[in-house]
């Protein structure tokens, strides 16, 4: 794999990274999102046909729609701790997870055959999306850290897995996700069934 | 005519239509569960790849349905795994009914069902994990319904389940893509250890278990007593089924050794947590966590008995999460707090309600003339010819809950608690009245049924549990 190709890519899951932990307006984080699913969308290019690797794109983009159908409140974004301090914290923990990430790659890619480049980008994610769910407790904010996640795990599993199927799968579980998402943020707002 | 489309595709139907019907909660109720029981019955008395006449029609049920290549495969091996899923799912939307569970519970409740059984048939195993996701999906709305705002645990239960997730789908990968060489030690240690690592999730392990008593103390007793009730046996099923595929690794004693860990620190550890809960809904999460456990610890016991052990343990532990659950339901439905200090005097108040409670929690610990206690005796004799200290620690845990049983039925059998007091603690004035009233002619019925069943199977195991073993015909490699 070309690293000239994937590189600047890394670079820009880096940047979507940090952006996910310190912006806390729903339309850019929207964005953030999608430029993510693109950078996904590139990687996976680079090992599977246009046609199955535009199921991470279109599913992703899909899942973002359903989520973008109902914003949340302000309030339902921030994080818990208080404004300068915690993204300055946040921002902290994250560089300690890409230090972690750029040393463990190569072993896990000595150790998997997994290409350097994929590894390196996969685990940004996992660990990305790891980092939000241990910090935030706002049901959005779970949904997004475990999208991030799964888009992680996706790009090291397209490299072992070529089926058809289990991307459709796997587009269906992100999909499924952002549904919950946009039901738990209105589920409180929502006639009392009990 | 195919079983899949049967016993996984019409019900998924079905309950989708219920979706439209949860207004009518009689209704949805009667439907769902009269099909759970419908489909228990079909899977006892229809043959499966035999020709066979219904009327003038000639009929043939094949077992398997194709879809992109791969397969939903129900065999006649499978019967009592259908019948096992579909008895209790039914039983436990029956009681749904009387416990004013959530309304999604009749729809989203038989989905539940289609999905773990299509979980459990799909070839290749990989596919199950897909499906166990969509099955977690399924379980938020129940456990945080519509005019609720969503818990901790609820969240807890979706990331926890959804990290089980990706170690599958590579274990999957790792055993069955590739074509696993059994004489490569390294791909044998990494693939157990993704499944390893996978179904510590799927199974809230010791440690990745606080999210339990989180999600039974935040929501409503009866929705989360059917989530994992459910849940923990499939997946451990599931397990099965994959072992089923791979043999040699239920004997490799780092697996044994492993799952023996896991199993006595679930059981001691939530045992001694449960000893000092004042909340009975964490309580019953507790429970949740130890019987978990014990089915850990019969599945750790390397021969054919550990795993009858297993098999038989799964009515029982279902049976005394019900009627927990069930009772914890009552007592909310009543506006009692579902605290140690909130039942005081319920004995007398709302005997059958309270007395269901004290049964599941004793059938719990284990003590004669309850469902748990001749499967109990047995995995703890099994237990002593492996090992003191796993059986030592598993009667600990069991002395612990004990305790906790102590101190419910110390608080039932006082006088209720001063009219100022209880008071103070209802949130809304209304309340006042529920609190008050006897229990309903409904409510008596469902508790002294459970209680019933509790002695009835402790009483006559063989009559109840003695087909259970028969489960294990689904897994012809498995020894």
């Amino acid at each position: 794999m070309d690293s000239w190709f994937t590189l600047p890519l890394i670079g820009l899951l880096m940047v979507s990274n940090l952006s996910l932990l310190v912006v806390n307006d729903w339309r850019r984080l929207m964005v953030i999102l999608a430029v993510q699913y693109l950078v996904v969308f590139s990687l996976v290019l680079s090992l599977w046909p246009l046609g199955m690797a535009a199921i991470k794109l279109i599913g992703g983009w899909m899942s973002l729609a359903v989520l973008a159908a109902h914003p949340p409140q302000p309030e339902a974004l921030s994080a818990n701790q208080p404004p300068r301090w915690g993204t300055v914290v946040r921002v902290l923990a994250l560089g300690l997870i890409w230090l972690v990430v750029f040393s463990i790659s190569p072993m896990l890619s000595d150790a998997t055959f997994i290409p350097w480049p994929m590894m390196t980008a996969g685990m940004l994610l996992v660990w990305s999306g790891l980092l939000q769910l241990g910090i935030y407790r706002q049901p959005i904010r779970v949904i997004i850290g475990l999208l991030t996640l799964l888009s992680g795990f996706e790009i090291i599993y397209a490299v072992v897995e070529f089926s058809l199927l289990v991307a459709g799968l796997l587009a269906a579980v992100n999909l499924g996700l952002a549904f919950i998402g946009s039901y738990l943020l209105t589920a409180s707002e929502m006639e009392d069934q009990t | 005519m195919s079983a899949p489309l049967i016993w996984i595709l019409f019900p998924f139907l079905v309950s989708l239509g219920l979706i439209f019907l949860r207004r009518f909660q009689k209704l949805s109720y009667a439907i769902s569960a009269g099909l759970s029981f419908f489909l228990t019955l079909a899977a006892l008395m229809l043959p499966l790849q035999t020709v066979f006449r219904l009327g003038p029609l000639n009929l043939e049920i094949v077992s398997s349905l194709s879809y992109f290549g791969r397969q939903l495969s129900i065999t006649s091996a499978d019967r009592l795994i259908l019948v096992l899923i579909y008895s209790s799912g039914g039983f436990l939307l029956l009681g749904g009914w009387v416990s004013r569970a959530p309304r999604l519970l009749p729809s989203l409740g038989l989905m539940l069902l289609s999905v773990l059984v299509a979980a459990l048939s799909v070839q290749p195993f990989l596919y199950a994990a897909l499906l166990v996701e969509l099955a977690v999906l399924i379980c938020v709305p129940l456990l945080s319904p519509p005019g609720e705002k969503p818990g901790q645990g609820t969240l807890r239960f979706l990331i926890f389940l959804t990290l089980g997730l990706p170690f599958i789908l590579f274990a999957g990968w790792a055993l069955g893509g590739t074509g696993l060489n059994l004489t490569d030690t390294r791909q044998v240690n990494q693939a157990l250890f993704l499944l390893g690592v996978g179904f510590l999730f799927w199974l809230a392990v010791f440690p990745f278990y606080t999210w339990i008593p989180m999600l039974s103390s935040e929501t409503h007793p009866y929705s989360a007593g059917y989530v994992l009730n459910l849940l923990p046996p499939i997946m451990l099923l599931l397990l099965l089924d994959f072992l089923g595929s791979f043999p040699f690794m239920r004997g490799l004693p780092a697996f044994i050794a492993a799952l023996r860990l896991v199993g006595v620190l679930m059981v001691l550890t939530g045992g001694i947590w449960a000893a000092f809960q004042e909340n009975l809904g964490r309580l019953f999460g507790y429970a949740v966590i130890m019987e978990t456990g014990y089915l850990l610890l019969a599945f750790s016991v390397p021969n054919a008995a550990g795993l009858e052990a297993f098999s038989a343990a799964l009515i029982p532990r279902m049976v005394s999460l019900a009627v927990f659950s069930l009772a914890l339901s009552l007592l909310r439905q009543a506006r009692i707090p579902l605290t140690l200090t909130g039942i005081r005097g319920c004995l007398k108040t709302r005997p059958f309600t309270s007395g269901a409670l004290v049964a599941a929690l004793l059938s719990l610990v284990g003590l004669p003339l309850f469902s748990v206690f001749p499967v109990r005796i047995n995995l703890i004799f099994l237990l002593a010819g492996e090992s003191i200290p796993v059986m030592a620690a598993s009667l600990a845990g069991m002395a612990a809950l004990l305790v906790t049983v102590v101190r419910v039925l110390d608080s039932a059998l006082r006088a209720p608690q001063p009219q100022k007091d209880r008071d103070e603690q209802l949130e809304n004035p209304a309340d006042l009245d529920s609190a008050q009233k006897p229990e309903n002619w409904q409510e008596i019925l469902f508790a002294s049924g459970g209680i019933l069943i509790l002695v009835m199977m402790g009483l006559f195991p063989g009559l109840f549990l003695g087909g259970l073993p028969g489960i294990l015909s689904a897994f012809p490699l498995l020894k």
